[in-house]
């Protein structure tokens, strides 16, 4: 379960967050908020990616004190994922397979449910957007995770993708006992998602909107 | 792929396309510049001096940390993120594969001890040989740690220090170098194939010429075919000017635009002006000697303003330079004297680009 006491976080003596006592428990979560509220910024750093002032806590396990034990129960897929043009896709699931213990079964099934077989051994630079959102959500997938962070995990995919990955969302959750955290816009397919709660970041504060 | 290879093609192959610039200038100093005869002088003297010794670890230990300081931006940018599951795999597995990827990185160091062993071992100064080999064991290894810490903490962003500013505000890379960067980051096999082409055309020429009596018209035309070879660099110039529009649409003034556009093209040949200044033959006379050192930058310039003033599709490019290059042959082989052409190359090539701004600015 997450915890976070406190987290502050400023870009050149600019405060973007300043969140105290956040807990949402277990479950599958909605995190609103207009551009530049700081959506993408706060997942990067509960995902361990960037620095901040305070605390986040995931199991018991402390950022500041365990980071990788506490990086390995939390990963993050960004809203437009990069990866080198000169390497493929199977290159980096490789890497992060092995990385994360996932099972070749586990890359298989992730690989047919969100339709990345067919372009695994083309080079990343070949890739439209659709191609590398969905990259990166597989390699978000993989291994055995408490929390995934997904950052406008439905942007760029087609409908079919969208409508598997929600079913995968739903099935992780039931299945691997997955807590997710989805920022989502309006009108990219969240909606068929079945929110525990919803949480807004507005002035710097997250909040459950009612 | 393995992961140790997805690790050596994300980090060493960036570093050294990043620095090939850097790589280029070290070549030509030891490959062009420095006979064999200089490389054994300076070996003995390092391998033989604890001064000299500690001089070139000093040097490394700049170049290491350097390496360190790119490998710290790369795992940080976007494009490179999953490189953050490194520490996942077992402590023993990461220092292998960075202490690796160091050690391929450090390469031009590790090559460069192994010359100067011969020597420590020719004059047996085995304890600078071990200091050395120490030094750089040292330097792999702290580094690979180094490295290894750094993943496992969260970026943090560095805001610039006072020093940073200072110096930013001041030596910030001017407009034309930006080109030049673009080139050497983006495209560094057409820079390197290009300067090795036409280095190789120029001394080729020098050589021939100190074969029988020739006058200044023979390394003229030298230049003129060196300088077809770099055309496809002044072609590239255009392209990205082009692309860049907003870099022009900046409120510069007229002499500004001029000399940072003139700037950029002599910089495309300062290669060749080395190279020159290094084979001077003394039976030209000076006015013909400078003359020859500014023609290709002047005809540089020129092909590039008329390039920006008309632009021709890369098809029709080649026709055109022919063209050019029969011209300027006629105009040699009438001994039209090179300090005219350049002045012609360049008023052409300032009052063009003159037109161009007025063009850009509606005046």
């Amino acid at each position: 379960m997450l915890q976070i006491p406190q987290l502050s976080k400023s870009y050149n003596e600019t405060e973007i967050l300043n969140i105290k006592n956040f807990e949402p428990g277990n479950g599958l979560y909605w995190v609103q908020g207009v551009n530049g509220a700081g959506k993408s910024t706060f997942f990067k750093a509960i995902a361990g990616l960037i620095s901040f002032n305070g605390q986040c806590i995931i199991d018991g396990i402390s950022l500041k004190k365990s980071p990788v034990e506490y990086r390995r129960k939390i990963t993050y897929c960004e809203a437009e994922p990069e990866f080198p043009d000169f390497l493929t896709q199977k290159d980096l699931v490789h890497f992060v397979a092995k990385a994360r213990n996932a099972k070749q079964e586990q890359i298989d099934y992730l690989q047919t449910v969100l339709g990345t077989k067919a372009y695994e051994n083309q080079p990343v630079g070949t890739y439209s957007s659709g191609m590398l959102k969905k990259t990166g959500l597989l390699l978000a997938f993989l291994g055995k995770l408490g929390i995934i962070l997904l950052d406008e995990p439905f942007t760029a995919i087609d409908h079919q993708s969208v409508d598997n990955l929600i079913e995968l969302i739903k099935e992780y959750q039931i299945s691997h006992k997955t807590t997710f955290l989805v920022t989502s816009h309006i009108d990219s397919g969240h909606y068929h998602l079945p929110f525990d709660k919803v949480y807004k970041i507005e002035n710097k504060k997250i909040t459950e909107v009612e | 792929m393995s992961s140790l290879k997805v690790l050596i093609r994300s980090l060493v192959r960036t570093f050294y396309e990043a620095n090939i610039g850097f790589f280029l200038v070290v070549l030509y100093l030891a490959f062009f510049l420095m006979r064999s005869t200089e490389h054994i002088a300076l070996a003995t003297a390092i391998a033989t001096s604890l001064p000299l010794t500690l001089l070139t670890l000093l040097l490394w230990a700049a170049y290491w940390i350097k390496a360190i300081g790119f490998i710290y931006k790369t795992i940080n940018t976007g494009t490179y993120l999953f490189i953050r599951q490194l520490p996942f795999y077992s402590k023993s597995k990461q220092f292998i594969w960075l202490f690796i990827v160091m050690y391929i990185i450090g390469e031009p160091a590790w090559a460069y001890a192994i010359f100067i062993s011969f020597f420590n071992f020719k004059h047996e100064t085995y304890w600078l040989f071990t200091l050395m080999m120490a030094f750089l064991m040292a330097a792999n290894t702290l580094a690979t740690l180094a490295i290894m810490h750094m993943l496992k903490r969260p970026i943090r962003e560095l805001s610039p220090g006072l020093w940073h500013r200072f110096i930013s505000k001041r030596f910030s890379l001017p407009y034309f170098f930006w080109y030049v960067r673009h080139l050497f980051v983006h495209e560094p096999m057409l820079a390197f194939l290009t300067k090795a082409g036409s280095l190789t055309l120029l001394l080729a020429t020098f050589y021939l010429f100190e074969t029988d009596v020739y006058d200044w018209r023979l390394l003229a035309v030298g230049l003129l075919f060196a300088f077809t070879i770099n055309s496809m660099l002044i072609y590239t110039n255009y392209e990205f000017t082009i692309n860049n529009q907003w870099i022009n649409n900046l409120p510069r003034k007229h002499s500004q635009i001029v000399f940072s556009s003139f700037a950029t093209t002599s910089l495309l040949f300062i290669p060749e002006i080395v190279l020159m200044l290094f084979h001077a033959p003394p039976s030209i006379g000076l006015i013909n000697w400078v003359g020859l050192l500014l023609f290709q930058p002047f005809l540089g310039y020129f092909l590039f303003t008329s390039l920006v003033f008309k632009p021709i599709a890369k098809e029709v490019y080649g026709k055109r330079i022919f063209y050019l290059i029969i011209l300027l042959i006629f105009v040699m082989m009438y001994s039209i004297p090179l300090l005219v052409v350049n002045l012609t190359l360049l008023t052409l090539g300032i009052w063009v680009m003159g037109n161009y701004y007025k063009l850009l600015h509606n005046k």
